[in-house]
């Protein structure tokens, strides 16, 4: 089961010190059901803020979320969410296996279906290490043992803020194509929070393109490659294509004038 | 074992037992010498009055403990309660804290008789005391403890719904407690020493009682047998916690507290 998420409008202003920063300006945005999502933008443009007040975090300053047509408060409560954090955020004096079961302990076991964790721990590739303790493991398992535990209570909504960050090029291309996998597997909606520009492409099914501070959605890029996607994929000109867009999209005009129009000679593209 | 272990257990245990073997055998010969002022004895004269009169040191040590004990406790309970309220209601952070610096700072040995005349004179006294000697670790363990968790664990509790009560339970109490036990082990030679300073404004049993009347009755020895036995408690107390922090903190988390 999956939900679509609707952002109207949505404006989000902070207060520093003695002045204001709009964060947010007007964001419009709409991710259909079931589908994979990013939002892409540099450093600071707002989206983790996004994501923040579509999972009720925060509250926008002005215009409106909906999950499933329903208000983000609502959708909370219910467990549509799925949250991962850039970092893991694991409680360092739990197990995996009871960080993951970590959404049961607050839910209640009998209320609400819910994935099986030793089913999660295989999904996720981390087998062997239920009754290790976070530290003994690796950022990149620390972060797969994030995801299982957002997927624990099967989240219609899965939001990922930068989730691979913090990681090497090798694990995080790895993560990439385990998370297109667990996502299929789940069926929920996703929308990723990333500042690279080829992951974006290669996870997504549409990529939105923000602006610097206040954050305005610029650019819609659909991908139109096909699922499952493959690594070989990200060598075909189709993804080389929505990759320039992209970045057209960040950077407008300056790109152009840097690297004119050779969007027919892939080599000239860095890929992250 | 292999080398690099017994290497390892050598320097923790043997070395510092050698060395202190061998001050107290030189400490001796100085004395067979003469060599000692008047007002050290050897070290051989302050075991022997152990051996001499047993009852002495337990009758001592016991009601010094217990007050001790009995303080700390006290202090323990009103610290994690102060405290708990202070990260609860953010206009008593800073008066709470405040609060307990004051207490932190007032001289034992001039409050003493001050409490001596509202409390009366009795075991009570001695209790206050080492309850207002220990609070302040415990309390700043607390107040430090509980504020631990960072902006993306309070962000999850949040995604996940789940209730204050919850949160404390499974994210700010377990967060709290490595701040909380390093409060309470720093708290405990406190707690002793605070003990044996009210002990001297009136008391007939307890090691400061001891310390006393050796005193006023230039019995060097039994002074320094005093000295010992509150080291004795003092550093009895630290381990004890310590080994309690060691057994109840199995993601061993170092923490350090600012004061």
């Amino acid at each position: 089961m999956s939900k679509d998420l609707r952002v109207f409008d949505v404006s989000m202003e902070f207060t520093r010190r003695d002045s204001n920063v709009l964060a947010l300006d007007r964001v419009e945005m709409n991710v259909p059901a079931g589908r994979f999502v990013s939002i892409i933008g540099p450093s600071g443009c707002g989206k983790s803020t996004l994501l923040r007040l579509i999972a009720d975090v925060m509250q926008p300053s002005a215009g409106r979320v909906a999950v499933g047509g329903r208000s983000p408060a609502e959708a909370r409560r219910e467990h549509e969410f799925g949250f991962v954090f850039q970092s893991p955020t694991l409680l360092p004096w739990r197990t995996v296996l009871q960080n993951i079961e970590l959404p049961l302990d607050i839910v209640g076991r009998s209320k609400r279906p819910h994935s099986s964790a030793r089913d999660l721990i295989e999904l996720v590739g981390l087998k062997g290490f239920e009754s290790a303790l976070p530290p003994e493991l690796s950022g990149g398992m620390q972060q797969r043992a994030a995801i299982a535990r957002a997927l624990m209570l099967r989240p219609s909504v899965l939001l990922l803020d930068e989730p691979f960050g913090a990681l090497d090029e090798i694990t995080r291309q790895r993560m990439n194509l385990e998370l297109l996998r667990i996502w299929a597997e789940t069926g929920t909606t996703a929308l990723l929070v990333t500042h690279s520009i080829a992951e974006a492409v290669f996870m997504s099914d549409q990529v939105l393109v923000m602006s610097e501070r206040p954050g305005r959605i610029t650019g819609i890029v659909e991908v139109p490659l096909a699922r499952p996607r493959t690594l070989d994929m990200m060598r075909s000109t189709a993804f080389f294509e929505c990759v320039n867009r992209v970045r057209d999209g960040l950077f407008g005009v300056e790109a152009h004038a840097g690297s004119t129009e050779h969007h027919d000679m892939p080599l000239v593209v860095e890929a992250y | 074992m292999d080398v690099a272990k017994a290497k390892s257990a050598f320097s923790k245990v043997a070395l510092p037992m050698g060395v202190l073997v061998a001050i107290l055998c030189a400490a001796q010969t100085l004395k067979y010498f003469n060599l000692l002022p008047i007002f050290v004895p050897g070290p051989w004269d302050v075991v022997m009055q152990i051996w001499t009169s047993p009852t002495l040191v337990s009758s001592n040590v016991l009601p010094t403990l217990y007050k001790a004990s009995a303080g700390y406790l006290i202090a323990a309970i009103v610290a994690v309660c102060a405290g708990s309220l202070a990260v609860l209601v953010r206009m008593l952070y800073g008066p709470i804290y405040n609060f307990g610096v004051c207490i932190n700072s007032v001289p034992i040995i001039a409050t003493a008789p001050l409490i001596a005349l509202t409390m009366g004179n009795g075991p009570q006294v001695q209790i206050a005391i080492a309850a207002l000697a220990s609070q302040f670790p415990m309390l700043v363990g607390t107040m430090q403890g509980l504020r631990s968790a960072d902006a993306r664990q309070l962000e999850l509790m949040h995604v996940l719904s789940a209730s204050k009560l919850q949160t404390l339970r499974y994210l700010l109490a377990p967060g709290a407690l490595p701040f909380m036990l390093a409060g309470f082990k720093i708290a405990a030679p406190s707690a002793v020493l605070g003990a044996i300073t009210a002990e001297w404004v009136g008391a007939d049993r307890g090691i400061g009682a001891l310390m006393l009347y050796a005193l006023f009755s230039y019995d060097t020895p039994k002074v320094w047998l005093s000295v010992l036995l509150t080291c004795a408690l003092a550093a009895s107390g630290y381990g004890l916690m310590a080994l309690v922090q060691h057994y109840v903190l199995w993601w061993d988390r170092d923490v350090e507290l600012e004061s």
